[in-house]
C-alpha cells in the first residue's frame, strides 16, 4: 500500500529543521518504496562524487552497498541521512520511519561515557534515557560508565551504534559497521536491524561494507556503485553477478 | 529548552573532565601578561602611559588567548564527528548554535576577566579597573565575540586546517567590535571625555544583535556539508 510522504525531516521523531526547505525535498506524493532518490548528484570542489545516481529501496529490505574506496558509498549515506545536501536531485522516504545513520567515526563525544551520550541523545530526540536492559543488550552496560576514548575501537564501535539505536530507528543508514566488530557482535546487530527493519513499520536498512564475507547472508538485495552510479542491482541481475563484478573491480 | 540545557550540560561535563579548555586560557592569560610586563617594563615606559595602555592591552590578549581556547572548544565537536551525531538528532539547529554560544560566553568571559586581572597585577593597575561600567562593557563585547567566534568555529570545524583558519577569518570581522571595546574601555579606564560613548555603545550593541542573529540564520548552512 502506498504510503503518505512528508517531507524528509519525519523521519526523526521529531521534525528536523537541518532539513526543512531543503530544495531537493520533493513535494508530498505517493510512493511505493520506503526510499527513493532521484538523479541525486554531489560534488566536492572538482571532483563528482555522485552522478545522476538513482535508487530505490522497499519496505523490508536489506541491502548492501558496495563499491570501492572513493565510489560515493559515504557521500551517498551522508545525502540520504540529510547531513550532506546533494547539488540536484530529489530523495523520499516514507513518514512514518525513524532514521538512524551511522558514519565511520562514532558520531559521539569521545570525552564522555556512554552513558552521558545516551542522555545526551535521548534529551535531543525527546525519548527517554535507555536503562539497564537495553545496555546489557548490547553488552555494555559494565562500560557505560567509562568515557568512550577509554573503550577498545571494537568497544567504540558497538556504544556508537547503541547511541544510534537508542530511539529504535527502522530507517537505518550504515557505513562500514562491522569494521572493527567482532562476528558475534556483527550476527546481533544483523538480528536486531532485521528486527528494526521487519514486520509491520515497514523500514528498510542500507549498509556499505566492503566486509562481503560475513554480511552477504544477511543481505536481501546489493547494490554495487561504481563512479558516483548504482552500477549493477542483484534485483535485476542476481546477487552473484553483482558481488562477482565487485570482486573483478577490486583485483 | 531541554535541548540547549542538555547541550550545555556535555560542554561542560567536557570541560569538567579534561579541563583543557580553561586551563590553557588561564596560561595563556598569565603568560601574555607576563611577557607584556617584562617588555613594557624593559622599555621604560612611564607609568601613566602604561595606564593609557592597558585597555588596548587588555583587548588584545583577551582576543588572542580566547581565539586560541575557542578553537580547542570545537575540537570536542569535530572529534569522533560528534556534531553530527547532535545535527542528526536535533529538533532545531539554531538551539546548536545559542548552546556554542552561551558555553563559549562562559569560557571567554573567564579568559577576559583573568587577563584583566593578571595586566593589572604586572602593570600595576589598581583593581577598581573592576568597576561595574568597565564589567558591562565586557560583557557586552564578550558576547558579539562569543557569537562571532561560535559561526566562524562551526564555519571550518570540518576543515584541517581550523586551527589557522578561525583567527583568519574571525580577527578581520572582530575590528569594529574589538575598536568599539578599546574606546569604551579607555572612556571608562581614562575618565576622558564621554563625547561619542553613546555611539560606541550603539555599535558594540548592534554588533552584537548583528553577530547574533548571523549566526542563528546562517549556523546551519555552515555546519552541513
Amino acid at each position: 500500500m502506498a504510503a503518505p510522504l512528508r517531507r524528509y525531516s519525519s523521519l526523526l521523531p521529531r521534525p528536523v529543521s537541518l532539513l526543512e526547505n531543503s530544495r531537493y525535498f520533493m513535494s508530498a506524493t505517493t510512493i511505493e518504496n520506503a526510499l527513493s532518490a532521484r538523479s541525486v548528484s554531489k560534488r566536492f570542489r572538482r571532483l563528482e562524487v555522485l552522478r545522476e545516481l538513482n535508487l530505490e529501496i522497499g519496505s523490508g529490505e536489506l541491502v548492501l552497498l558496495l563499491g570501492a574506496n572513493g565510489a560515493g558509498k559515504t557521500t551517498l549515506l551522508r545525502i540520504l541521512s540529510g547531513l550532506a545536501r546533494p547539488d540536484s536531485g530529489e530523495v523520499q522516504k516514507i513518514s512514518r520511519l525513524a532514521l538512524g545513520y551511522q558514519g565511520h567515526a562514532p558520531q559521539a563525544y569521545l570525552g564522555l561515557s556512554l552513558l552521558e551520550n545516551l542522555q545526551l541523545a535521548a534529551a535531543l530526540l525527546g525519548i527517554a534515557t535507555p536503562e539497564k536492559d537495553y545496555l546489557d543488550s548490547w553488552e555494555l552496560y559494565d562500560r557505560r560508565a567509562a568515557a568512550l576514548q577509554e573503550l577498545s575501537k571494537g568497544l567504540q564501535s558497538r556504544a556508537a551504534l547503541a547511541v544510534t539505536f537508542a530511539h529504535d530507528p527502522n530507517c537505518l543508514l550504515l557505513d562500514e559497521p562491522s569494521a572493527s566488530l567482532d562476528d558475534r557482535s556483527v550476527i546481533s546487530l544483523f538480528a536486531r536491524i532485521k528486527q528494526s527493519i521487519g514486520g509491520v513499520r515497514g523500514g528498510f536498512a542500507l549498509v556499505a561494507t566492503h566486509d562481503l564475507n560475513r554480511l552477504l547472508p544477511f543481505a536481501d538485495r546489493v547494490l554495487l556503485l561504481e563512479s558516483g552510479k548504482v552500477a549493477a542491482d542483484s534485483k535485476s541481475s542476481g546477487i552473484e553477478n553483482v558481488v562477482a563484478r565487485y570482486r573483478e573491480g577490486n583485483r | 529548552m531541554r535541548s540547549i540545557l542538555a547541550l550545555l550540560r556535555k560542554d561542560l561535563l567536557n570541560e569538567l573532565r579534561h579541563r583543557e579548555v580553561l586551563s590553557l586560557l588561564v596560561g595563556l592569560a598569565i603568560l601574555v601578561a607576563l611577557i607584556l610586563a617584562i617588555g613594557i617594563n624593559g622599555a621604560f615606559i612611564s607609568p601613566e602611559a602604561v595606564r593609557k595602555l592597558y585597555p588596548a592591552l587588555i583587548w588584545v590578549v583577551s582576543v588572542l588567548i580566547c581565539t586560541i581556547s575557542i578553537g580547542k572548544s570545537f575540537e570536542y565537536e569535530a572529534a569522533g564527528q560528534a556534531i553530527d551525531g547532535v545535527l542528526l538528532r536535533l529538533d532545531q539547529v539554531w538551539q546548536l548554535f545559542l548552546a556554542k554560544v552561551i558555553s563559549n560566553y562562559a569560557v571567554v568571559a573567564v579568559g577576559h576577566f583573568t587577563a584583566m586581572l593578571m595586566l593589572a597585577l604586572f602593570f600595576d593597575v589598581p583593581l577598581t579597573v573592576f568597576s561595574v561600567p568597565m564589567v558591562v562593557v565586557a560583557l557586552l563585547v564578550l558576547w558579539g565575540y562569543a557569537a562571532l567566534a561560535t559561526l566562524i568555529s562551526a564555519l571550518t570545524v570540518r576543515s584541517s586546517l581550523r586551527s589557522m583558519l578561525l583567527p583568519l577569518l574571525l580577527l578581520p570581522l572582530l575590528f569594529p567590535l574589538l575598536f568599539g571595546a578599546i574606546e569604551l574601555s579607555s572612556v571608562i579606564m581614562l575618565g576622558s571625555s564621554p563625547q561619542g560613548v553613546s555611539h560606541w555603545l550603539a555599535l558594540v550593541i548592534g554588533l552584537d544583535l548583528l553577530y547574533s542573529v548571523c549566526g542563528l540564520l546562517l549556523f546551519e548552512h555552515a555546519v552541513r556539508d
